[in-house]
C-alpha cells in the first residue's frame, strides 16, 4: 500500500466528517432546558453538556438538579446521571463536585426510580462507600426492605473486602439459592473457614456444573494446595462433567503455582491418556493447552 | 557460500519481531569460496499462510521494496539493510513470514531467516489462534499474581496519584506506557502475543462473546466452560463485574475514529487539542459498558476489557499522529510543551510508578517497580519520561519502543 | 457484635463523664473492643465522631498524637473534618498544623464529601466536606500567617507507648513464616543484634500507611550499610493479616516496592504465638470479618538487650533519625 494515499485518504475522511459534526453543532451553554419540544432533544442536550474545563463549573450543578429531580422522567434523570458519571474520567476537574455527586447518589439510592436506585447504589459500592454497604447488608439481613436484588447486593458488597460481609455470605452461600448463593460462593474466595464447603461443593455431582464451578474458583483463592488436589481429581474423573473438567484443566494451566503442585509425570501420563480419549471438544482444547504449557516451561 | 542474516535484537529463545518500522539488519558471507570479494544478493520475503510481508530499503524509510539486490562484501564488514513489515500484511504467528537471500542471477537460496510482523489488530479481527493465545497469556500473568491488575489500592486512591494519570496531558502518554508494560509482560510468557484493541465505535460480535471478552449476565461476566478467564482474580475476587451495555451488535454512542481525530484542529494540528478525547471518546467507551468495573476508574483494570479499550485510545493518539505529523516529542504541537501541567504531565517529567517513589506533590509511593524490558528494545528504559513515550516507532528520535498499530504505519 | 451507630450513641454519655476526655482519646486505639466485626468505613466513622467529641471537651496529649498521625495519612472525609473541626478548639496557631491540615486538604481531593454526623448538637457544625472545614480551621489557627510553610511535621513529639523490658523467653512461643516460606522462630531473628520492626499488611487500602512503610523501608535495606553505619541491625516487617499474606503474597509486595530480601531483611507473617505478639507490642489493630478494619502505623526498635522501644513510623522516612537511634 503506498502509504502517502493511505493518508491523503485518511486525511479526507477526517475532513469531510468535520465538515458534517460543524453542522451539528450545538450551542449548550446558551441552552434553555425550559423551552425544550421533546424528551429526546433535552438527552441529546444534556449528552453534549461538557464536564471539562470551566463548563464543569457550569453543568455539574444543572445535571446533579436534574438528577434529583423527582418531577423530570426516570429518562432524563438517567440521561443526566450517565453525563455525570462521566465526570470519573476527569478526577482532577471533578473533584470540587464530588462531594455533591455523592449526596445526591446517596439520596437517590433510597428513593428513585428502579434504574437510577440501582446505579447510584452500584456507584456508591464501587466507591466503597459506607452508606452504600448499610443499605445493602440491612437488605440483605432483613432489617429493611432490599433496594435491589439479593444477589446484585451481596456482587456489590463483595467488591470491597473491608465490607466485613463474611458472616453474611457464608450464610446465604449455605442457605440462599440460585444467583444469591452462586455471587456468595464467589464472595467467599479467600475465606479460609469456607475452604471444607467449597471442597464438598466441588466434589458433589448433585450439584449443577455452574455452582460447583464458582465454588471451584473460589476454593482456588482460599486454599491453592486444597484446588489443586480437587482439580487433578476432576479431570482424571472420567465420569464426571466434560466442562467442569475442562474448566479445571484450564485453571491448572494457567496458574504456575498449581501447576507445580499437580504436574507429577504421573499426573501428565494421565491426563494425556484423558486428553486421547476425551470426546468433549472442551475438554480436548484444554488438555492441549495444558500439555503446550509444559513444553513452554 | 552462504548468506548469514542478523537482527539487531533476538529473545531468549532466538527469535526476532519487526513492526512496520525498519530495523537496520546486517548480511554476511559465511564459508566463502577464495578469490570472491563479493556476491551480488537479492533479498525478498516469503510468505506462508496469507502471513507477514517484508519490505527493504537501504535507508530507514516507509519507501522500501518487496525485494532489493545489493553486493555483499566478503571481508570482515557486515552489509547493512533495512527491513520493516509491509503494511498492513501482519503475521499471525511466527515464521509466517522469512527473509530469502538468493544469488542475484543463478537465483540459487543462500540463506533464510524467519520472524513476525507483530502489531497490535483490531480484536475483533483475530483469527482463534491468535484470540486464544492472548487470553492464555493474559490468563497466566493473572493467576501468577503478576501484572498490573494489582495495586489499584495504590493507584486510584484521589489525591497525588490520580493526578498523575488523569490529571491533564500526561493521562495518553501514562496509559500507553501502562500497556505497554502489560503488552511486554504478556510477550514474556508468549512471545507471539499483542495487545489487541476494541474499535469501540464499531460493533464487535467476536469480542463480545463467551469465548473471548465475556458476555455480561445480571451484573456479571459469563465465559464459557474452560476459558482461561473463568480463573481471573483480582484484589483476592474471582470473576468480572460488568454492565450488559455492550452486546455483539452494539455501536457505542460516542465520537467515532473520524471525529476523535479531527479534534486536533486541522490546519495545525495539536495534541492539547486532541488530547480533549479523555472525554469523549475515551470516557464514553467506558461508560457504554452501562455499569460496572470498567465504568469507574478506580476499578477499571480489573476487567480485562479495559486493556483492550486503552488500547484502542491509544491507537487513536498513534493515528493522530501519523495523520498529522506530530511524532516530535519537542515539537510544540506533539505535546504540550508550556510546562504549565501539573506535576506528572510536563514532558521532563519521569513517569509515576515505573520511576520510583517521588517527593510531594508527587506519589510518595511507587508500587509494581519499572517498566517491563523487552528483548527486543531498549526503549524507552526502565524509567521513562512523557517525553520518551511520544515518538513509539522512532520516526524522529530513532527510539522505536517495538510496537504498532495495524492500520497506522510507519511514515518518515 | 454492636453497631457503629449504637457505638456512636455512648459517646456522648462517655465524653461528658467524668475522665471523658481521656476515656474518648482511649476509645480511638484500632484495638479496641468497640471496633471488632465493624467494616472500614464504619470503624472510621466511629473514629471520626470520637474525634468530633473533642470540640467539645479538653483535648488529652494521647489524642493530640493520634489528630496528627490521621492528619499524616487518613483519606477518610469524616475522620478528616472531625479532627479539623476539633482543632477549632484547642489553642493551637503552631505552623506545623497549617502544614498537616493542607497535606490533609490535598490527599482528601477527589475522594471528599459531606459529613452529616449522627450527633445533633448545635456545637457540632454538620454538612460540611472535609475541603471546606479546613479551610475554615485553617483561618481560624492563624489567618495572618497564611503563606507561612515551616517543615516542622519533623513527629518528634512524645511516645504514647513506652518502652518495654522482654522477659526471658517471652517470646519463645513466637515464630514467623518469611516471603521464601522459611519457618523461624523470633528469638533466631532477634537475639544477638538490633532489629528494626515495622507492621504492615498487603491488602491495606491507605497508600500513605503500609505502602508507604514498605517503600521506606525498602530504601533502607538498598542503603542499609550507608546508613547504619557499622551497625548491625535486622529489618522486619511483620503482616498485620496473616490469614490472608502467605509467602508468595509477601514476596510480590515487598518487591513491587523494591524491597531487598536477604537473611536480615525480611517480610514475614506470624504463624505462632500471633496474639501473644499483639498483647505483648499492644499492637493497635483491629479486625473486621474478613480482614484488618482499622490499623495505626507502628515501628519498634528492639534491641540486642532485650528492649523494645516504640518508634514514631514518620522516623522511617528521615534516615537522619534512624541513623540517631542506632548510635
Amino acid at each position: 500500500m503506498d502509504i502517502e494515499n493511505y493518508r491523503k485518504q485518511c486525511l479526507a475522511e477526517i475532513k469531510a466528517e468535520r465538515r458534517k459534526s460543524k453542522k451539528k453543532v450545538r450551542k449548550v451553554s446558551d441552552y434553555d432546558f425550559s423551552q425544550v419540544d421533546s424528551e429526546e432533544d433535552l438527552l441529546e442536550t444534556i449528552s453534549e453538556m461538557s464536564l471539562t474545563g470551566s463548563d464543569a463549573k457550569k453543568n455539574v450543578p444543572i445535571l446533579l438538579d436534574m438528577l434529583t429531580n423527582s418531577s423530570l422522567s426516570g429518562k432524563v434523570r438517567m440521561g443526566a446521571f450517565n453525563q455525570l458519571r462521566l465526570g470519573d474520567f476527569h478526577p482532577v476537574e471533578f473533584a470540587p463536585h464530588k462531594p455533591a455527586y455523592t449526596k445526591a447518589l446517596r439520596e437517590i439510592a433510597e428513593k428513585a426510580p428502579k434504574e437510577l436506585r440501582h446505579t447510584a447504589l452500584e456507584q456508591l459500592a464501587l466507591d466503597n462507600d459506607r452508606y452504600a454497604q448499610k443499605l445493602l447488608r440491612d437488605g440483605l439481613e432483613n432489617i429493611r426492605k432490599p433496594l435491589i436484588p439479593s444477589a446484585k447486593a451481596v456482587q456489590l458488597l463483595s467488591h470491597d473486602d473491608h465490607s466485613s460481609s463474611r458472616k453474611i455470605m457464608r450464610r446465604l452461600a449455605k442457605k440462599a439459592t440460585g444467583n444469591v448463593r452462586a455471587e456468595a460462593l464467589r464472595a467467599l474466595s479467600n475465606d479460609k473457614l469456607s475452604i471444607g464447603m467449597l471442597e464438598g461443593i466441588v466434589s458433589d455431582k448433585k450439584e449443577s456444573t455452574t455452582i460447583r464451578e464458582i465454588a471451584a474458583m473460589s476454593l482456588k483463592n482460599a486454599s491453592p494446595k486444597r484446588f489443586a488436589k480437587a482439580a487433578s481429581n476432576l479431570v482424571l474423573d472420567g465420569h464426571d462433567d466434560a466442562k467442569l473438567r475442562a474448566t479445571a484443566m484450564s485453571a491448572i494451566t494457567h496458574n504456575k503455582d498449581i501447576a507445580r503442585i499437580v504436574g507429577k509425570p504421573s499426573f501428565i501420563k494421565s491426563v494425556k491418556s484423558v486428553g486421547s480419549g476425551a470426546k468433549s471438544r472442551l475438554l480436548k482444547n484444554s488438555i492441549r493447552q495444558f500439555q503446550a504449557s509444559i513444553r513452554i516451561d | 557460500m552462504n548468506i548469514q542474516i542478523k537482527f539487531p535484537k533476538y529473545d531468549a529463545d532466538g527469535r526476532t519481531f519487526v513492526t512496520w518500522r525498519p530495523v537496520e539488519i546486517s548480511l554476511k558471507v559465511v564459508d566463502v569460496q577464495p578469490g570472491v570479494t563479493s556476491i551480488p544478493v537479492t533479498l525478498t520475503s516469503r510468505t506462508a499462510n496469507q502471513g507477514g510481508q517484508l519490505l527493504f530499503s537501504r535507508s530507514l524509510t516507509h519507501r522500501g521494496s518487496d525485494e532489493i539486490s545489493l553486493n555483499v562484501r566478503t571481508g570482515g564488514t557486515a552489509t547493512k539493510v533495512w527491513v520493516g513489515g509491509k503494511f498492513p500484511f501482519a503475521s499471525f504467528s511466527y515464521g509466517d513470514v522469512e527473509i530469502e537471500a538468493r544469488e542475484s542471477i543463478s537465483g540459487e537460496l543462500l540463506g533464510t531467516h524467519p520472524l513476525m510482523v507483530r502489531v497490535r489488530k483490531n480484536a475483533n479481527q483475530l483469527n482463534n489462534s491468535e484470540r486464544d493465545r492472548f487470553l492464555s497469556a493474559l490468563a497466566t500473568l493473572n493467576g501468577n499474581g503478576m501484572g498490573r491488575f494489582k495495586n489499584f489500592r495504590d493507584m486510584h486512591v484521589g489525591g497525588a496519584p490520580d493526578i498523575e494519570a488523569h490529571g491533564g496531558f500526561g493521562f495518553l502518554p501514562w496509559h500507553r506506557i501502562y500497556l505497554l508494560d502489560l503488552e511486554r509482560e504478556l510477550q514474556s510468557i508468549d512471545s507471539e502475543v499483542s495487545l489487541p484493541y476494541w474499535r469501540f465505535d464499531q460493533a464487535a460480535p467476536n469480542l463480545f462473546k463467551r469465548d473471548f471478552i465475556g458476555v455480561s449476565v445480571g451484573g456479571r461476566v459469563q465465559f464459557k466452560h474452560g476459558h482461561p478467564l473463568l480463573n481471573w482474580v483480582t484484589d483476592g475476587v474471582s470473576g468480572v463485574l460488568r454492565g450488559p451495555g455492550n452486546g455483539p451488535n452494539t455501536v457505542p454512542s460516542l465520537r467515532n475514529e473520524n471525529q476523535t481525530i479531527a479534534l486536533g484542529g486541522s490546519s495545525n494540528p495539536q495534541f492539547t487539542s486532541f488530547a480533549g478525547m479523555q472525554g469523549n471518546p475515551h470516557g464514553s467507551a467506558h461508560m457504554s459498558n452501562g455499569t460496572g468495573w470498567i465504568t469507574r476508574i478506580s476499578t477499571a483494570p480489573k476487567d480485562p476489557l479495559f486493556f483492550l479499550l486503552h488500547c484502542n485510545v491509544d491507537r487513536l493518539w498513534a493515528k493522530w499522529q501519523f495523520v498529522s505529523n506530530r511524532h516530535d516529542p519537542a515539537a510544540a504541537g506533539s505535546y504540550d510543551q508550556t510546562g504549565s501541567g501539573a506535576p506528572g504531565n510536563r514532558p521532563n517529567d519521569a513517569l509515576w510508578p515505573w520511576s520510583g517513589p517521588k517527593t510531594p506533590p508527587r506519589p510518595t509511593t511507587a508500587p509494581g517497580g519499572t517498566l517491563a524490558a523487552s528483548p527486543m528494545t531498549n526503549a524507552p528504559g526502565a524509567s521513562p519520561k512523557i517525553k520518551d513515550v511520544v515518538d513509539y516507532m522512532g520516526v524522529v528520535t530513532h527510539k522505536n519502543l517495538m510496537f504498532a498499530y495495524d492500520d497506522v504505519p510507519f511514515r518518515n | 457484635m454492636t453497631s457503629a451507630s449504637e457505638i456512636i450513641e455512648r459517646i456522648p454519655s462517655v465524653a461528658l463523664a467524668k475522665g471523658g476526655a481521656e476515656r474518648l482519646a482511649e476509645m480511638l486505639r484500632e484495638d479496641r473492643k468497640h471496633f471488632r466485626g465493624l467494616s472500614s468505613k464504619d470503624a472510621e466513622w466511629v473514629r471520626a465522631h470520637l474525634f468530633i467529641m473533642f470540640e467539645l471537651v479538653e483535648v488529652p496529649q494521647a489524642a493530640i498524637e493520634q489528630m496528627k498521625e490521621d492528619l499524616r495519612t487518613s483519606y477518610s472525609a469524616p475522620i478528616l473534618v472531625g479532627i479539623s473541626q476539633a482543632l477549632r478548639s484547642i489553642n493551637c496557631s503552631q505552623d506545623e498544623w497549617r502544614e498537616l491540615l493542607l497535606k490533609a486538604q490535598a490527599r482528601i481531593h477527589g475522594r471528599d464529601e459531606y459529613v452529616e454526623f449522627e450527633f445533633s448538637n448545635p456545637e457540632i457544625e454538620n454538612g460540611t466536606t472535609a475541603h471546606e472545614s479546613i479551610t475554615k480551621t485553617l483561618s481560624k489557627l492563624c489567618p495572618a500567617r497564611v503563606s507561612c510553610c515551616t517543615n516542622s511535621d519533623t513527629a518528634k513529639s512524645s511516645l504514647s507507648k513506652k518502652t518495654i523490658k522482654l522477659k526471658p523467653k517471652e517470646l519463645s512461643e513466637v515464630a514467623f513464616e518469611d516471603q521464601d516460606s522459611g519457618i523461624f522462630s523470633a528469638a533466631e531473628i532477634l537475639d544477638g543484634q538490633d532489629c528494626l520492626v515495622a507492621f504492615f499488611y498487603t491488602r491495606c487500602m491507605n497508600p500513605e500507611k503500609c505502602s508507604l512503610t514498605i517503600t521506606r523501608l525498602a530504601d533502607l535495606t538498598k542503603n542499609r550499610h550507608e546508613t547504619i553505619g557499622s551497625n548491625s541491625l535486622s529489618i522486619l516487617a511483620i503482616s498485620y493479616d496473616p490469614d490472608y499474606d502467605d509467602p508468595p503474597e509477601l514476596k510480590r509486595y515487598g518487591a513491587e516496592r523494591g524491597f531487598s530480601f536477604s537473611d536480615n531483611c525480611k517480610l514475614v507473617r506470624c504463624t505462632k504465638g500471633w496474639s501473644r505478639l499483639r498483647r505483648i507490642l499492644q499492637l493497635r489493630v483491629g479486625y473486621g470479618s474478613e480482614t484488618v478494619n482499622n490499623h495505626a502505623r507502628e515501628l519498634f526498635l528492639f534491641t540486642r538487650k532485650h528492649m523494645i522501644h516504640p518508634l514514631l513510623p514518620e522516623m522511617l522516612g528521615s534516615l537522619e533519625n534512624l541513623n540517631d537511634l542506632t548510635a
